[in-house]
């Protein structure tokens, strides 16, 4: 290799990791103190673990294992009515016979959360409102909790939660207390 | 010779900075421990609920009330699983004789990661231990350490009834 061709690829090496660098700059960095290297890594862990959102958002089979073939989907339309059983067949029971069934985020258009901004659902785990105005109400969803969860951490549920597969399932509307 | 003395300068820098991080202070435990609690993951399951569906927060991490009403919600009557007829929330304040005051740090983390208590049951699967598997040893060890802070509250929860009882 010539002096000019060692020129040039240093040039060319140089050049790379410049770019590299913007490439890093523009993409946000997930907060040092989390072991979780990416936000799609941080959100799984959220969902999965931590915060065992699959836990009353994905039904769950005859030994009370999820089901995961019907990951994070909600309660089931066809249990629509039901009053007695596990909560991922009959809902929560509430205060003056209400109900509440754990609802679709997975990312379908029409059933689950597939419209919401990442803005939007950032805003409801923060004020408990969700984007179409409605507040929600007092239910297993610990909206109290939730609303004291820094926002990357918001952001990264949000994030992984795009990547699981979109089913549709239309959950049974929640009985509100008489 | 000194040539290879350079070469392990060298290497040197490139892992020293990856050496483990200082041992967390309690004080760094606690305050991670208390927003995984209070932001993260609730553990709601185990405080009552009043009877406008808010949580009873004079019973904080006290477990189901004892004698349980026949119906309302969960955190309240209990759960119906294959294995129980009615399973419910233990106390998980740090109360010595009705809470997990007397657990080590090391029995907490094989009940959450393992489902065995330190008296050797096997947790439902009503409680996540399933899931819980896998959260890291800081954020379990942070949960415990925030844990041990809380009020303690007397209430002994009410026994499981097996879902083969009469």
């Amino acid at each position: 290799m010539n002096a000019r061709m060692v020129k040039i690829f240093s040039f060319a090496a140089v050049n790379v990791a410049i770019a590299a660098c913007g490439v890093n700059a523009t993409r946000e960095t997930i907060p040092g103190d989390w072991e979780q290297t990416s936000y799609i890594a941080r959100g799984e862990y959220l969902v999965n673990h931590l915060g065992d959102c699959i836990g009353c958002h994905t039904p769950r089979d005859a030994n009370n294992q999820t089901d995961k073939s019907l990951f994070l989907s909600g309660v089931p339309a066809k249990y629509a009515g039901v009053k007695t059983g596990p909560s991922s067949i009959a809902g929560f029971p509430g205060p003056r016979g209400a109900r509440f069934y754990a609802k679709n985020i997975t990312p379908d258009n029409e059933t689950g959360i597939g419209k919401w901004s990442e803005d939007q659902f950032v805003s409801a785990f923060k004020t408990g409102i969700r984007p179409d105005g409605v507040k929600y109400a007092l239910s297993p969803m610990e909206w109290s909790i939730y609303g004291n969860m820094k926002e990357e951490d918001a952001r990264a549920i949000y994030r992984y939660l795009r990547t699981v597969k979109a089913i549709s399932n239309k959950v049974p509307a929640n009985i509100p207390p008489r | 010779m000194a040539h290879q003395l350079l070469w392990l300068v060298a290497i040197a820098g490139i892992f020293l900075p990856l050496k483990p991080a200082r041992a967390q202070t309690d004080a760094e435990l606690i305050a991670r421990g208390r927003y995984i609690a209070t932001a993260i993951q609730g553990c709601g399951c185990h405080t009552r609920e009043k009877p406008d569906g808010g949580k009873d927060e004079a019973w904080h991490y006290a477990g189901a009330p004892n004698p349980p009403p026949p119906a309302g919600p969960p955190a309240n009557s209990g759960w119906t699983t294959p294995r129980w007829k009615r399973i419910y929330a233990r106390n998980i304040t740090p109360d010595r004789e009705t809470g997990i005051g007397n657990w080590t740090e090391a029995q907490f983390i094989r009940a959450l990661r393992a489902g065995i208590t330190p008296d050797g049951r096997v947790l439902d699967p009503q409680m996540p231990w399933d899931a819980f598997q896998k959260i890291t040893d800081r954020d379990l060890k942070s949960l415990w350490a925030y844990l041990k802070t809380i009020k303690p509250i007397k209430n002994k929860a009410p026994d499981g009834v097996p879902a083969d009882a009469k």
